[in-house]
């Protein structure tokens, strides 16, 4: 086997990802990695700088989930200030993260996942894709488009601004909500939660048609983790951070500060990415993150459509968590659906309206742990800072990171059961590009610039020759 | 000669101007700072990290659309059109200019006639400001764009 892989500095900076194959002496694959960018520059880039800048640079970190970032690095700020937010701010800033996830889901669905799941694995390669998809069911993909376009508009009703907000400050936030606005917002929630179930019921069909390719793809057992409430309902602004083992037994529950009492963080040489692992199970404790980790974690959904499928979720392997990637899928309309009543109910609350919302104060704490759930799976921003507040250490964890074996261990799984020698059929290609989708990485989102080449797989032979090559550009 | 063939026929009514990057990435942000100089008359002027599904909803209401963006080869500065064309990208969030242009006219049956501004970045690190090579590509930018605005009519 070859011993060397390359992944060159222009490489990373593009962002782009690469699959890896090995095959074995007799041209079946004996192993497979996939290689993702990192984000450690941002945790050095942020030496230096005043603890209460970190909202608004952090967020540049990713243009998909900025306000992910956000929340979580002024999450961490309020422990440095040693405060309890206000209801109200807690509230905002929760309502501006629901529109974070329903944009989020519903491009990951419209974009990434509907392709491969309204017009089939194996469709023409030239049709499956996003236009494919309006074509073959456009008004389904004008209400995806809506539903991107709600869960913006909340943020930027909200927050002021859609991308990269200012919104949220250490202590609080900076701005209140008008019942005007507020009213808006609430116009067409129903409808919303019916496009979204729309959506739901395409998965199911699909899974009811492709049961076993569904049930099996990319199905591995592995640890979960995600917040849950006090009661163990899902939970994606604040909570408890809950890790059950492969049978869905809980193993550990933990206050978000004490994380890295709880999870280290591995190297591989053929990776930028680090790996982080459960530390209780030792090296090898890798857990998954994300829809589909959160729903294996939770005992229940705080909102009653939501909850209806979420038991139709846990019924697929009677309780005991779902493997297969696929499903991840499932579970990220489950939790859009989540999202939309969660901001309902949120809007609805009459504090929403409060102009209770900053508890201001000085440095108190030399360090601050913010997180949440981001689209993707749970992050982490730890703040270490002096006594004038100035950062002196940074430690990010996001969800992509969370996922790093998990998204290897799926390519792993699609090249053993798909590929037989050093052909790889477009429709296998495709399954390879889609275990990786399920975990929806955020590959490209530190820069973007034109020329990048988001995909290349390689596959070596048994002596280390590079035998086949395959790109999208 | 640029707006000859509007998508409404009678020549170009709505601009817009998309500046695109991440000005945290060094060079990465060449769309976003050009976005904040330039004012070309009659342009309507956003900046977005990246292009995502959304924007088709908004560059369906215009008809001329200018992206301006950094790239990471090519020409220090160059200008073109750029039409409806391949949305595959199959593991990425972001969309291509030729992606969203099609996309915008699959969903609203029209797009605007569309072009290119890309600027070669030549590092992407973390970290903020331009390389001195991106600022002087910057400033060709700046009057290439001027240049195209006069043809049109406009500053």
């Amino acid at each position: 086997m070859s011993k060397k892989i390359t992944i060159s500095p222009v490489t990373r900076i593009e962002g782009h990802a690469k699959v890896t194959i090995f095959l074995d002496d007799d041209g079946r694959v004996d192993r497979t990695y996939f290689h993702v960018d990192q984000f450690r520059g941002y945790e050095k880039f942020s030496e230096g700088r005043f603890f209460a800048e970190m909202p608004v640079i952090t967020p540049r970190i990713c243009g998909i989930c900025p306000v992910s970032h956000h929340l979580a690095a002024a999450k961490a700020c309020d422990e440095i200030l040693g405060v309890r937010i206000p209801g109200p701010a807690r509230l905002l800033r929760e309502l501006i993260h629901m529109g974070q996830v329903i944009q989020s889901h519903a491009m990951h669905f419209f974009e990434l996942a509907g392709p491969d799941i309204i017009l089939g694995w194996d469709s023409d390669p030239k049709l499956r894709n996003v236009v494919g998809l309006v074509k073959a069911n456009p008004e389904l993909a004008l209400k995806a488009v809506r539903l991107r376009k709600y869960g913006q508009t909340i943020i930027e009703t909200v927050a002021g601004r859609r991308i990269h907000p200012t919104f949220a400050i250490p202590g609080g936030v900076n701005t209140g909500l008008t019942a005007e606005k507020r009213d808006g917002l609430l116009t067409g929630v129903d409808d919303f939660i019916a496009h979204l179930m729309e959506g739901v019921a395409i998965i199911r069909d699909f899974i009811s048609a492709h049961k076993e390719e569904s049930d099996n793809f990319a199905s591995f057992p592995s640890a979960y983790m995600g917040l849950v409430g006090e009661d163990g309902a899902l939970e994606l602004y604040d909570g408890a951070v809950r890790v059950a083992d492969s049978e869905g037994k809980v193993i550990d529950e933990f206050p978000a500060k004490y994380y890295l009492s709880h999870i280290g963080e591995k190297v591989e040489d053929w990776n930028y990415l680090k790996f982080p692992f459960f530390k209780p199970l030792g090296e090898e404790g890798f857990y998954r993150v994300g829809p589909l980790g959160r729903l294996n974690v939770a005992d229940r959904i705080s909102t009653p459509r939501a909850q209806e499928e979420f038991l139709r979720f846990k019924a697929m392997n009677n309780g005991r968590p779902v493997e297969s990637s696929f499903y991840y899928h499932y579970a990220r309309l489950i939790e859009a659906v989540y999202a939309v009543e969660r901001a309902r109910q949120i809007l609805e609350d009459p504090d929403i309206l409060s102009s209770d919302l900053l508890r201001e104060g000085p440095v108190r704490c030399g360090e601050g742990v913010g997180v949440l759930e981001a689209p993707r799976g749970t992050l982490f921003h730890h703040y270490w800072v002096n006594g004038d507040g100035v950062i002196t250490g940074a430690n990010l964890i996001v969800a992509s990171g969370h996922n790093n074996w998990a998204m290897s261990k799926a390519v792993d799984c699609i090249a053993r059961g798909y590929i037989t020698g050093s052909e790889v059929p477009e429709g296998v290609l495709n399954r390879i590009e889609g275990a990786i989708r399920c975990y929806d990485p955020c590959l490209s989102c530190s820069t973007h610039a034109v020329g990048k080449m988001p995909m290349v797989l390689e596959i070596f032979d048994h002596a280390g020759n590079l035998v086949d090559v395959r790109k999208r550009a | 000669m640029p707006g000859t063939s509007s998508t409404s026929g009678k020549g170009p009514e709505r601009r817009l101007a998309v500046g695109i990057g991440n000005e945290y990435r060094r060079d990465d942000g060449l769309g976003i700072v050009l976005a904040g100089l330039a004012r070309p008359e009659g342009f309507d002027v956003v900046a977005v990290p990246g292009i995502t599904p959304d924007l088709a909803e908004t560059l369906c209401e215009y008809d001329m659309v200018v992206f301006m963006d950094a790239s990471v080869d090519g020409e220090p500065v160059e200008l073109g059109r750029v039409r409806p064309g391949d949305t595959n990208l199959p593991l990425s969030h972001h969309v291509t200019c030729e992606g969203i242009l099609a996309l915008t006219e699959a969903l609203y049956h029209r797009a605007p006639e569309a072009y290119l501004l890309s600027m070669r970045g030549y590092d992407f690190d973390h970290g903020e400001g331009l390389s001195r090579k991106a600022r002087k590509n910057l400033e060709q930018a700046l009057v290439r764009l001027g240049e195209f605005c006069r043809q049109l009519g406009g500053s």
